[in-house]
């Protein structure tokens, strides 16, 4: 296996697996995790799975989901790539006994937690003993990570509706549905809705070290009584608990559910015989969806749920379903006097905060130390200048990355690596077109990429993934989502928009998170015109290190200013209804470092595959052009456009077509260009609207390739047109106004 | 029929009186509607929950036999009933509770205006005289007395379809930070975004308490039990809400 090669897995422990492979691949077993937004569902998958995740879309949908395989045998967890860190409570956990010691109660209240506490570890123990099945055999384990949805009923968001379709068509063994003990009664929901399923169903209970925190005692054995199925308490960041709840998960898929008795919910006040009749007629009339029981179906006629998989047919040619089923919704809609979808929700909810009564103790009020903190980064006159410092001490630290590595590793590699394979390709290669293309390709590519992807990329990424982990991306989104409102787009965007800034790729790809395609097409335009880190270096490797930095201030107001002004364009003229955000703020946490080291990984990972490959190839490409003279065809007839109208040096052009392949490669080449300083090569008026026009005028190449497959080439033909367009029409206003105040 | 229910002058002989009255216009009965406008008017002026012992207190009942009322009122979804919080009316028992007061006020507006009953009498006289009011009876009294806004002692008179005019829909925006308020409903065209919050737990009836509210544009951070949520104020205009007011 390639990707255990790579992690530098020692060849003892590479024999230990080999052994376990053979003894433990008797039996497989496939997984589901299905849970709501941010209730810690990767958490607990990156701990099972580490880095083998395998990401994949699913079929026909941008929308991703992570596999991971681990192997289970009597004792252990075993991932093949990474250890995961899970550990099982051996006894009620000591750091749950120092939590409880730490919240001041009155005498009687300790005695009860004192008691829920011996339950717990009688419940822990009665499954610890159930689960000693597989002292003969291991079982391996395929886990999915579905998408977080807070619905599957009738779902709205492209990823909720991918988790409905993968349950109906490739139905796991068992589903093991993450509710967060801080929220019961809206987990419940989703929990409610996979009980109707005809899959065995474990319920993780997540985050009760939180819950505890915030005042909410559960009790596990209640609450398995209500539903019916195993309840395993977890606290996934510290990884306890997760090898049972993976072991209780396999037994319950082997026996196939069936010592599990479901509670469903029964719909109060007449509700429940409607749906009966609507699941009846649909029996009746042989309208059976794959996999998808008929109450579930009946409940998404009612919600008018378009995608389910009986409208289309139903509106040709089953006029009576459809009749009963506006029957049925009007008579619920005028006896409560409200939306069907409303009605359904309440009772819903109302049963789901019955359960939640029945199980939990006290009322739970959030953590008010960080809820303090929530308030003044949210604060309505502290929250933009924080988030705008916040924001600019990043950049800076990026900077400052970017200049430590490349004065150190950066000049070892120019002084060392970089002559040492020129020695060597020009020694061994015998065609000198070879040499070209393998010195161009791997060698200046692979520097080119390295020196971008560490300082750059791989830092941002860091940085990215501590904001999101601690919930402040959410809380920006928030603070900017008015502001968004103005481009056509709404808070949620401005989550790509950043990831952007570290590098284009990722940031298109992060546009799938928006619901509309009107607002796909928006944001893929704006997205674009974010100047990423690559650009970033060019603005201050040349007209800020030559003239001063209040000119890269000046280009990122320029730049912004062209954003609002085509995100309003866009706006106006873009057919399609704009939504509001709706976005749930989860509550501030301390990030992990083995999380977001982890997540930054497996974005990184993109940047890997997609832009390293694409470097390598490009820049052998346009090395042979370069050597061989080719170049100069394509500069001499984009000279009058380049010297005359934008007021640039003619080799100004060869940069110009260089920078489409990488962007920040055009500074390289002017320095090669101008042998040695630019200073000498470039006023600053020339160096002003050069950095304009090389952040405008159109995405890199592997941006170009993502665009591509995300939106189509029609699409990608338009935007590079239309940017092209926009930089060559900015740099010569910018050029002859700067002539005109008199810049040389 | 059902046990305990008394108007606040109540004797026995009105009991009977209103179970008549209970089969002639059919359900529901004039003792649900006494229950309903009694809990309208608590919640009112007070929080979203109604004690059953103030209740009780209101209507110079048993608070046991409250219990049972409230229970029965329950199953026929005119109200929520939780023991440790209390009652809160449903959208439909809010429906029927402002008819009753429609009636109640209309009724009292007749006393005074046309009969030269007292202020104070007219009340206690309206109490049962509103349980006899048809729609076209009320009408005719409107018609008669010119389309009085108000009752006698200057509360407005509900309109037919169940809206109080001089008390204006109330939606998220119109609420102030840390101010609490019940979600009535959700009106958007848009089906998706129903599905969407409704999964969120954005439901009626759940309490909603303003965060925050963005610096610009007015993006409100909204809490709804313990989760907190970010909405723009385009959709927040579509959530209506009616205050809800505590007792600190």
């Amino acid at each position: 296996m390639n990707a255990r090669e790579m992690f530098g897995v020692s060849g003892h422990r590479k024999r230990k697996y080999r052994h376990r492979h053979q003894v433990l691949e008797t039996e497989s077993v496939r997984i589901a995790l299905v849970g709501q937004p941010n209730v810690g569902k990767s958490v607990i998958f990156n701990q099972w799975t580490g880095l083998g995740a395998i990401v994949s879309n699913y079929p026909g949908t941008t929308v991703e989901i992570l596999e991971g395989t681990v192997y289970l045998s009597k004792n252990d967890v075993f991932s093949p790539i990474w250890l995961p860190t899970v550990k099982d409570w051996e006894s009620p956990s000591e750091e749950i006994i120092k939590l409880e010691d730490a919240t001041p109660d009155s005498e009687g209240d300790r005695f009860r937690r004192r008691r829920g506490r011996r339950g717990f570890g009688r419940h822990f123990r009665k499954w610890k003993k159930d689960t000693e099945f597989e002292a003969e055999k291991g079982i391996r384990l395929d886990i999915v990570d579905l998408p977080g949805s807070y619905t599957i009923v009738s779902p709205t968001a492209e990823d909720e509706k991918v988790t409905l379709r993968y349950l109906q068509q490739n139905p796991p063994d068992v589903i093991i549905n993450i509710i967060d003990a801080t929220n019961l009664p809206r987990n419940l929901l989703l929990t409610l809705a996979l009980l109707e399923f005809d899959i065995p169903l474990v319920v993780c209970l997540n985050q009760i070290d939180l819950a505890q925190r915030m005042g909410i005692e559960v009790d596990i054995g209640a609450l398995e009584n209500l539903l019916g199925v195993p309840v395993i308490p977890t606290i996934a960041i510290h990884g306890k608990n997760l090898k049972l709840l993976l072991r209780v998960a396999a037994k319950t898929a082997i026996s196939k559910g069936r010592e599990q008795h479901p509670r469903r919910l029964l719909f109060p006040d007449g509700i429940e015989a409607k749906l009966r009749r609507l699941e009846q007629k649909l029996e009746n009339m042989q309208l059976c969806p794959l996999n998808l029981p008929l109450r579930i179906v009946s409940q998404q006629l009612l919600e008018e749920y378009a995608e389910c998989a009986l409208c289309i047919e139903l509106r040709h040619d089953q006029e009576e379903a459809v009749q009963l089923v506006q029957k049925v919704r009007d008579e619920i809609e005028s006896e409560f006097d409200n939306d069907v979808v409303l009605v359904l929700g309440e009772k819903r909810l109302d049963y789901a905060s019955y359960i939640t009564e029945q199980v939990q103790k006290g009322k739970g009020e959030r953590v008010p130390f960080t809820e303090r903190i929530s308030t003044v980064l949210t604060h309505r006159k502290f929250g933009l200048p924080i988030a705008l410092l916040i924001l600019i001490g990043s950049l800076l630290f990026i900077f400052a990355m970017g200049a430590i590595f490349s004065a150190t590793i950066g000049e070892f590699w120019e002084a060392f690596i970089n002559p040492m394979a020129e020695f060597l390709i020009t020694t061994y290669v015998p065609w000198p077109i070879l040499q070209i293309i393998l010195f161009y390709g791997l060698v200046l590519g692979i520097q080119g990429w390295l020196f971008i992807a560490i300082p750059y990329v791989a830092t941002f990424y860091i940085l990215l993934s501590i904001m999101e982990d601690t919930g402040y991306l959410a809380r920006i989104a928030f603070l900017l989502d008015a502001f968004m409102h103005r481009l056509g787009l709404h808070g949620r965007a401005i989550i790509p928009m950043l990831t952007g800034m570290g590098c284009n790729v990722p940031g298109v790809l992060g546009n799938r998170i928006l619901n509309t395609k009107r607002e796909r097409w928006i944001a893929g335009f704006l997205v674009v015109l974010v100047p990423c880190s690559a650009q970033l270096a060019i603005i201050l490797g040349t007209v800020a290190l030559y003239g001063s930095i209040i000119f890269a201030f000046i280009i990122y107001g320029i730049i912004l200013s062209v954003m609002i002004g085509l995100g309003a364009l866009l706006q106006h003229t873009l057919p399609g209804p704009s939504y509001g955000l709706v976005m749930e703020i989860p509550p501030l946490r301390a990030p992990r470092l083995t999380q977001i080291l982890k997540k930054t990984w497996i974005r990184f990972r993109e940047f890997v595959y997609i832009a390293l490959p694409l470097i390598i190839i490009g820049g052998a490409i346009l090395g042979v052009l370069l050597e061989f003279g080719y170049l100069y065809f394509i500069i001499n007839p984009a000279t009058p456009l380049v010297v005359g109208w934008l007021g640039l040096p003619p080799e100004a052009a060869a940069a110009l077509i260089y920078g489409i392949l990488r962007k920040e490669l055009t500074v390289e080449l002017l320095v090669v260009l101008a042998g040695g300083s630019i200073e000498t090569f470039m006023t600053i008026r020339q160096m002003f609207v050069f950095a304009i026009v090389t952040t405008i005028y159109i995405p890199c190449i592997a941006t170009i390739a993502v665009l591509g497959r995300e939106y189509g080439w029609k699409y990608t033909l338009v935007l590079a047109a239309t940017t092209i367009t926009l930089a060559l029409l900015l740099g010569g206003i910018v050029n002859w106004l700067l002539l005109g105040l008199g810049l040389p | 029929m059902n046990p305990g229910p008394r108007n606040p002058a109540g004797t026995t002989q009105e009991e009977s009186k209103s179970t008549s009255t209970a089969r002639r216009y059919d359900i529901p009965s004039a003792s649900i509607e006494e229950y309903l406008e009694a809990i309208f008017r608590l919640l009112q002026n007070k929080r979203k929950y109604a004690k059953t012992g103030e209740l009780a207190e209101v209507l110079g009942v048993k608070p046991a036999s409250v219990t049972q009322m409230v229970q029965k009122l329950a199953t026929k979804n005119y109200l929520k009933y939780e023991k440790s919080r209390g009652v809160l009316l449903t959208r439909k028992g809010r429906k029927l509770a402002l008819d009753v007061l429609r009636r109640h006020r209309i009724a009292e507006r007749l006393l005074v205006d046309l009969l030269g009953v007292s202020w104070e009498e007219a009340h206690d006289v309206a109490c049962e005289w509103e349980h006899m009011l048809t729609p076209e009876l009320c009408n005719r009294i409107l018609d008669r007395l010119d389309e009085p806004a108000t009752c006698p002692h200057g509360n407005p008179i509900p309109e037919a379809n169940g809206t109080v005019s001089s008390l204006p829909e109330l939606t998220l925006v119109d609420l102030v930070q840390n101010e609490k308020a019940v979600i009535d409903c959700i009106s958007n065209e848009n089906v998706d975004l129903l599905r969407m919050m409704a999964a969120m737990g954005m439901l009626p009836g759940e309490i909603v308490r303003i965060v925050q509210i963005s610096p610009i544009g007015d993006t409100l951070l909204i809490e709804v039990g313990t989760a907190h949520f970010a909405l723009s104020s385009k959709l927040a205009k579509c959530v209506r809400v009616h205050r809800e007011k505590d007792d600190e």
